[in-house]
């Protein structure tokens, strides 16, 4: 997904910015237009819905922990003021085979979340092929909707 | 770079004009009103509001009344960028972040938050975003008075970030407080 994400970025026509607040670098290799955000996630949502003001899209890659971590903010910059975002969630939550299990917490916080909100929210488990994935990317940004996407283990339709 | 501006006769404004000496300021002797002054910040492009987190008052400057603990949405009566209560100084920073030239002004005495220092820091990381920041400080008599810290120690601390953005930010500082009772005589109609 990764790679998918990347190549949808750099021929994308519409006016996004990717903000990368992972703990660990992009795995599929060069990435363009990122901003690599170094600062704690309190300056996350403020960031991207600066961006909305002056209509850019704000894609915010980043784990678990982090999308969640400020959990009023969010809610104030996005979900009460109805503001387009895209969060894909960096981490490798889905996975049995990972030891992820202290996240799990978030995990499920965030899909309560998110339904409260109606905000529709993605998993890599169902996203069974590339071009799916690539219109769910479209829809959301053309359409300046909202979405969650997990991304999940690294590798999908690479 | 620091700009102390005197636009009035205030104790605060005593010690400002010293620390002006003693730390080699820039200083400006204004005869303009806080309300004028006020007036010339809100014609200025990509103007950000901010009123931090515990500052518990209304602000009240001309047409301009922000309530505390809300969050302003309506632009018709507010027509400003974004205008924001009750959230820390590096989220009121951030959302100006994305902008090349940015305003923000912030109201009441901000420097009441304990974490002043730890956003100077977070902006400092990402100040390649800027080209030209400019920072408006309502630094009150009201809310300094409140503080466990000085306003050497803030000046100091200020002085400590400005060097390796010398030509990206620039702090204004002035003393609203001629307002301040203004703004506790509002908040006790708020409440009411």
């Amino acid at each position: 997904m990764r790679s998918t994400i990347n190549e949808y970025i750099k021929n994308t026509k519409y006016n996004i910015e990717f903000i990368h607040n992972d703990l660990w670098n992009f795995d599929s290799g060069e990435l363009s237009f990122v901003k690599n955000f170094k600062s704690a996630e309190n300056m996350i949502w403020g960031y991207s819905y600066g961006l909305t003001l002056k209509n850019v899209f704000p894609i915010i890659y980043s784990v678990s922990y982090f999308n969640i971590g400020r959990l009023e903010q969010f809610r104030k910059f996005f979900l009460l003021k109805n503001t387009p975002f895209l969060i894909l969630n960096a981490g490798h939550i889905g996975y049995d085979d990972l030891p992820a299990a202290h996240r799990f917490t978030y995990y499920y916080e965030e899909d309560s979340l998110f339904k409260e909100y109606s905000i529709p929210t993605y998993d890599h488990l169902k996203l069974n092929t590339r071009e799916k994935f690539i219109d769910i990317l479209d829809d959301i940004i053309k359409n300046k909707k909202r979405g969650y996407i997990k991304l999940g283990k690294d590798g999908l339709y690479d | 770079m620091i700009n102390i501006i005197e636009n009035g006769y205030t104790p605060l404004h005593k010690k400002l004009h010293d620390l002006t000496k003693e730390y080699n300021l820039s200083h400006y002797a204004s005869s303009l009103s806080a309300l004028n002054i006020w007036k010339d910040i809100r014609n200025k492009k990509n103007l950000f509001i901010g009123k931090p987190f515990g500052c518990q008052g209304l602000f009240v400057l001309d047409d301009l009344i922000i309530p505390p603990r809300s969050i302003i949405t309506d632009p018709e009566i507010f027509p400003y960028d974004f205008i924001s209560v009750d959230e820390t100084l590096g989220t009121i920073l951030s959302v100006a972040l994305p902008f090349k030239e940015a305003n923000v002004f912030l109201t009441d005495s901000f420097f009441t938050m304990g974490e002043f220092y730890e956003n100077l820091h977070y902006l400092s990381q990402n100040i390649d975003y800027y080209s030209n920041f400019n920072i408006y400080v309502d630094f009150n008599n009201y809310g300094i008075s409140k503080l466990n810290i000085t306003i050497d120690d803030i000046i100091k601390r200020m002085l400590a970030f400005i060097p390796e953005n010398q030509d990206k930010v620039n702090f204004f500082i002035y003393d609203f407080s001629q307002y301040s009772i203004k703004d506790k005589y509002h908040h006790n109609l708020y409440l009411k």
